[in-house]
């Protein structure tokens, strides 16, 4: 079963993301802020990352450069909001793969998923 | 020539795709006058600058690169609906193709073309209002290219990369298009070199991206692995694939070292708005063409000799296998010999529509200096002919159009006056009949005067006062091409000083063809062109006189007569002959050609009825030997041109016939 790592520090965000991706048969591990991402991507090698972009103690691009740094091969999706072009431009040249923008909508978010997860 | 980096092959392959193209650009701005904003003829007059833009860029005709360019600019806006075809944007551009036609001009002659190019660039600049259009350096590609990146690609060429313009739609309502483009960016670097991109890659950082992104890519990728690498980003709607730089013909040859299929783009770029796209065809040059006529025509001749000794040892009833056996060889060499002579025959023959594209801008030019209106109309334009008739009737029909606009057509007053529409018509028609092609010229003008023919024939001494009253109208018409005759009221430059029609004739006479002309007055005047079908061979009538074997051409006869003794009748003092209640003129050809007179004498044997310039002449002869299909050839530098003979021709049994000319023979008997 693959597994995807969910990163927002919006518990009610990573609430949703996880009913959605456990209902389609993925298993789900979260972090709240880029810092624990870093450490659980490690533990769990996830073979997908969802990253929320503004997060404390460490950022989603941040983020992003650090894992890819780990593990060039790392999947990464950018979750981000309206009006963050200019950072999603910046995570996509730090390595990140895709993006979807919040609020999701349920069937775009599962779409992008499967994209990289089949 | 030595400024341009082409060979001379290539150079005569440009010129010829140039005065194509160039002629799509006439036709398309003709119409773009007459009928305005068309998105069809648009497009097409779009193409032909692009096309020759390439082309011209590719053998380095720096000033013609610039001059398309800066039209395609201007079609380009006419195209997209932001620039209006007024009549002073339309002169503007016509006065960029005849330049465009100076400069294949003097090229052709080998000469550099020294004209000034600047204000007419200006002033296709500031139509199209684009800044920049004269990218000097980038212009060795298709587009308009920033000095450095033109430049790596070239270089990236030099080092066998493939230089492609990867053209990526995005969605519409894609919420970060500058995100998509710079994921289509890294898509194609991961596959060769991005050298450049519209917009630029610090614009795209900068989100400054709409819905096309352009990317210039160098890659070693087959076309289908560059679209897929850009399709596999999210929200892209399509991608485009052009190769991009040289001329589109230059890029064609070298697609056999290019991964992927020629885009359709290029192909039809290649060929000058796609007509000839799915026709294989290969160019040849016309000599070559010429040299396999004149083969052919070796073996038409031996066919016939040939064909004349089996039959000959075929007569001995006991005829050995061997000579039977040559006998079917013979027939089967000749079969074979037919079906080759057709082929190149075929493989000669070109549209008419060739000398016919450049009549409606002379149409249009003159009538308006001459203060007329007149609607042109071609039809048949797709009648064929052999390129060497082709090369012959060009001035001939150009100087009837103008005699028809010049003299023909009245002004929109006296037209109105006549009670006709104020706007003349001009009708061409081409069309293919029996075993000739035929060209008619129709005008609705003010016709032929007889009474001011009959004078000017009297005052130019050309014709006695009872014979010019004796002469039916159409035989008065018939005048018009005698030498020195002219019946302009005045001399103009269009027309110039009568040496018009009677030029007309020779031309088309001394390629075995005829000129006829009708007119009703008042309603109008229409010239005949008869034209053979090739030059090489004709079918002539093979007539014995005074023991030699002459050969008419069969074009020129009407019909051929058992003359009974006593059918010759005396006319004032000319020898006459009723025909169907018609009289015509006859000559006994021994006599015209000063040979021993056959012992019969006394007028008995055939006449030959033949016709030229409207005219009925009988000719008498000993013996009709029949009707075969004879070769040209010239009589050659050391007897010249005789009037009276069109040349000679080899019989099958390899003696010579000489080829009369009609009306050569007559003109010297009838005054």
């Amino acid at each position: 079963m693959a597994k995807v790592l969910v990163v927002d520090d919006s518990e009610f965000m990573r609430m949703r993301c996880r009913q959605l991706l456990s209902g389609q048969g993925y298993e789900v591990v979260e972090a709240s802020n880029g810092e624990e991402a870093v450490a659980r991507y490690e533990e769990e090698k996830p073979d997908l990352v969802m990253m929320d972009i503004t997060m404390p103690v460490m950022d989603g691009i941040t983020a992003v450069r650090e894992i890819k740094k780990r593990d060039p091969q790392a999947r990464i999706i950018m979750c981000s909001a309206l009006g963050q072009q200019a950072m999603v431009l910046e995570a996509v040249k730090a390595g990140a793969k895709d993006f979807v923008v919040k609020p999701f909508q349920p069937e775009r978010l599962v779409a992008t998923v499967r994209k990289f997860l089949g | 020539m030595e400024s341009l980096n082409a060979s001379e092959e290539e150079i005569r392959i440009f010129l010829e795709e140039v005065e194509e193209q160039l002629e799509l650009l006439e036709t398309g701005l003709l119409k773009l006058e007459r009928e305005g904003t068309d998105p069809e003829v648009l497009a097409s007059l779009f193409r032909a600058a692009h096309t020759v833009k390439g082309s011209s860029a590719a053998v380095g005709h720096q000033a013609m690169a610039a001059a398309t360019h800066a039209l395609e600019n201007v079609l380009d806006r006419l195209r997209r609906g932001e620039l209006h075809p007024a009549p002073g944007v339309v002169s503007v551009l016509f006065r960029t193709l005849d330049v465009l036609r100076e400069m294949k001009a003097d090229l052709a002659e080998g000469k550099e073309w020294t004209g000034d190019l600047g204000p007419l660039l200006r002033e296709l600049r500031q139509m199209a209002e684009t800044p920049g259009i004269l990218a000097e350096a980038g212009i060795f590609f298709d587009e308009p290219l920033e000095e450095e990146v033109a430049e790596r690609l070239r270089e990236g060429e030099a080092q066998g990369l493939v230089p492609l313009k990867v053209t990526v739609r995005l969605a519409p309502e894609a919420i970060m298009p500058a995100v998509r483009a710079y994921q289509a960016y890294e898509a194609l670097a991961s596959l060769g070199e991005v050298a450049g991109s519209r917009p630029s890659l610090e614009e795209i950082e900068q989100e400054k991206v709409e819905a096309e992104v352009v990317f210039f890519l160098l890659t070693r990728e087959a076309r289908e692995g560059v679209r897929a690498a850009a399709a596999s980003v999210p929200e892209v709607l399509g991608v485009e694939i052009e190769r991009l730089g040289l001329s589109p013909r230059v890029a064609e040859n070298l697609s056999a070292e290019e991964p992927g299929s020629p885009s359709g783009a290029a192909r039809e770029a290649s060929l000058g708005g796609g007509a000839a796209g799915d026709n294989r065809t290969v160019r040849i040059n016309v000599e070559v063409l010429d040299r396999l006529m004149n083969l052919v025509g070796e073996l038409v001749i031996d066919r016939t000799h040939l064909a004349r000794l089996s039959t000959l040892l075929g007569r001995f009833e006991e005829a050995e296998e061997e000579i039977r056996e040559l006998g079917r060889l013979s027939a089967h060499l000749a079969r074979v010999t037919g079906f080759l002579q057709d082929e190149i025959l075929k493989a000669r023959m070109v549209s008419i529509d060739r000398v016919l594209k450049k009549l409606p801008r002379l149409v249009r030019d003159l009538s308006r200096s001459l203060g007329k209106e007149v609607d042109f109309e071609i039809r048949g334009e797709d009648t064929e002919l052999d390129r060497s008739v082709i090369e012959v009737i060009g001035d001939p029909i150009i100087h009837l159009i103008r005699n028809a606009l010049d003299h023909g057509i009245e002004t929109p007053e006296e037209r109105v006056k006549a009670g006709k529409p104020p706007r003349g018509k001009l009708v061409l028609s081409a069309y293919h009949r029996e075993n000739q092609i035929v060209i008619e010229i129709a005008d609705d003008g003010r016709g032929l005067d007889a009474e001011k023919i009959r004078r000017t024939a009297l005052e130019r001494g050309l014709l006695t006062r009872e014979r010019l009253e004796e002469m039916t109208e159409r035989e008065l018409w018939q005048l018009l091409f005698l030498s020195g005759f002219s019946t302009a009221r005045e001399v103009t430059e269009l027309s110039g000083r009568g040496v018009g029609l009677d030029l007309v004739r020779k031309n088309i006479e001394g390629i075995g063809g005829r000129v006829e002309v009708d007119s009703h007055p008042g309603r109008g005047t229409t010239f005949f062109l008869y034209l053979p079908l090739t030059l090489a061979t004709i079918r002539a009538l093979l007539v014995e006189s005074g023991g030699q074997v002459f050969a008419f051409p069969l074009s020129g006869i009407v019909e051929t007569l058992r003359v009974t003794p006593g059918a010759v009748k005396k006319l004032n003092r000319r020898e006459v002959m009723e025909v169907r209640g018609k009289v015509v003129p006859v000559f006994r050809l021994d006599e015209v050609l000063c040979l021993p007179s056959a012992e019969q004498g006394n007028g008995s044997g055939y006449a030959v009825l033949a016709t030229a310039g409207g005219m009925e002449t009988g000719f008498v002869v000993d013996a009709l030997l029949g009707e075969q299909e004879i070769v040209i050839k010239n009589l050659g530098g050391y007897l010249g041109e005789i009037p009276g003979f069109l040349g000679a021709t080899v019989l099958g049994d390899g003696s010579l016939a000489l080829i009369l000319d009609v009306r050569g023979l007559r003109e010297p008997l009838l005054n």
